[in-house]
């Protein structure tokens, strides 16, 4: 067989929705010619409304996993390093057992976005996940149908190979991310910007299944990252409020926020400080105000046998 | 066969389109799918959506310009989703890289019930990825315009407005180096 013929000739069809939706457009045209060419940028929302909601917020959101203990009676944390210590115990007392290499992370989120003050602009949407223990695929429902991507930066087993420590976490992050920029858009010059790595981290942390002490050693090694502070009392999508790390940069104030008894993961929190504009596919470009925020909670986080199934 | 079952052929649906834009809309029913499929092959099928979609509004709007003499628009078209998959050439590559160093593709495919049966990609597949994403991205163009959509090289120099000659030694390039990493596979 013909190797080149045979590359990625499992790729999915264009779906019912997708070919109606550029059909629908194609027929605003023909029928409106002025119209199409003023909402051409509207069109290509659709384009991923997680993709928007990152490119708004400059902060890669997702599901989450981390089940912890509850240690009710705490005092509230003092600082970011206390934060990080108690997360990382949490983290390490977790009673969960391990899953078998062929599991899947299921997580259900709900995420929000909208203008601050302005609660009816808000935009709910609920997203699940499925990533694979080993960190090699994830999946979703995508028209009725179960998609499948690979490609996770960060093998979590490499994560885990002792020793795992905070600085030793971190150093394996920064050579991954890295190494994908030599290989691709060139732009670091060998230098990992504070708000990537927490970026980095925090998608790890939301999305993947990691060993305890991995997940433990992110904890610890957030406090480590400059500019990385605590904030107390930060909402997230579905209105419960924790403790949070947070980070500013100049376009975008983020939060990856625990709760402030048992440190389980809740979700996050973003505010764009900057107006940002982006251009799509079609040259079309689409500006995301200052006072956007984007908020999301965790819904679901549970070990299953399959992707697709939730329990 | 009776004259009233012959299909109009494209350039003819151009042509009738420039008084009747409606006719135009036939165009899509023909070609959307197909390109939708090259263009996910190489990008993933979200921006595939957004593909197609650009393509046939650009095609509509510059039908003016099609030379109607022309039976087939399936290269014009290609030659149109092949300008907007440039604007991706980055992400291309590196969805390319990344399979090539992993073995897993990062981009979505379906599956049919049995996830197991799926296997991480096989060493020349990983090998393949590596040699398309290290190609200029005009050779790559020539390259799987040939491959996957068995175009003619007369077809693929009116889709990517390149002389003949022009696709004859891109193509000979992308083959030779495909050929280094794959061995004597027939390409």
């Amino acid at each position: 067989m013909n190797v080149l013929k045979e590359f990625r000739r499992n790729t999915p069809a264009m779906t019912d929705n997708a070919a109606t939706a550029a059909k629908a457009r194609l027929m605003t045209a023909i029928h409106e010619p002025e119209a199409t060419r003023r909402s051409a940028s509207s069109g290509t929302r659709r384009f991923g409304w997680r993709i928007a909601v990152a490119a708004a917020l400059a902060l890669v959101v997702g599901g989450t996993v981390v089940t912890l203990r509850d240690e009710p009676g705490m005092a509230p944390v003092a600082s970011v390093t206390e934060l990080g210590e108690r997360a990382a115990r949490a983290a390490e007392d977790d009673p969960m057992p391990a899953p078998g290499p062929g599991q899947w992370l299921y997580t259900k989120e709900l995420q929000l976005t909208g203008v601050e003050g302005d609660v009816d602009r808000d935009q709910r949407d609920t997203w699940e996940r499925w990533t694979s223990v080993d960190g090699k695929r994830s999946a979703w429902y995508q028209g009725g149908k179960l998609m499948f991507q690979g490609g996770a930066i960060f093998n979590p087993a490499e994560l885990a190979k002792p020793p795992v420590t905070p600085p030793g976490v971190i150093a394996k992050i920064k050579a991954a991310i890295l190494d994908e920029d030599r290989r691709g858009p060139q732009e670091l010059n060998g230098h990992v910007p504070p708000v990537m790595l927490f970026m980095e981290i925090n998608q790890l942390i939301s999305e993947q299944w990691l060993a305890p002490e991995v997940r433990a050693a992110l904890f610890r090694a957030l406090p480590t990252i400059k500019g990385i502070t605590v904030t107390q009392d930060v909402p997230v999508a579905d209105g419960r409020r924790g403790v949070a790390f947070s980070i500013t940069e100049a376009e975008a104030r983020s939060y990856l926020v625990l709760d402030p008894q048992t440190f389980r993961y809740l979700g996050t929190n973003s505010t764009r400080l900057q107006d940002r504009t982006y251009e799509w596919a079609d040259g079309s470009k689409e500006t995301f105000k200052a006072g956007t925020v984007g908020l999301t909670a965790q819904l679901e986080a549970t070990i299953v046998d399959q992707p697709g199934r939730r329990s | 066969m009776s004259a009233e079952t012959v299909e109009i052929d494209d350039g003819e649906l151009i042509r009738r389109s420039a008084h009747d834009p409606e006719q135009f809309a036939a165009l899509f029913d023909r070609y959307a799918k197909q390109i939708h499929l090259y263009a996910a092959r190489r990008l993933g099928t979200q921006a595939a959506d957004d593909i197609v979609a650009e393509t046939f509004l650009a095609a509509f709007r510059r039908r003016g310009t099609y030379d109607t003499s022309c039976a087939l628009a399936r290269p014009w078209l290609y030659g149109i989703a092949t300008t907007l998959i440039a604007r991706h050439r980055r992400q291309e590559e590196r969805l390319l890289r990344a399979l090539s160093r992993t073995g897993v593709d990062p981009l979505p495919e379906a599956l049919a019930d049995t996830v197991s049966r799926r296997v991480t990609a096989q060493g020349r597949e990983r090998e393949l990825a590596g040699a398309l994403a290290s190609l200029p991205r005009g050779h790559r163009d020539v390259l799987l315009l040939v491959a996957w959509e068995d175009m003619s090289y007369e077809e693929v120099a009116r889709a990517l407005d390149i002389s003949v000659g022009t696709v004859r030694s891109r193509l000979h390039r992308a083959r030779k180096k495909a050929r280094k990493v794959l061995g004597d596979e027939e390409l």
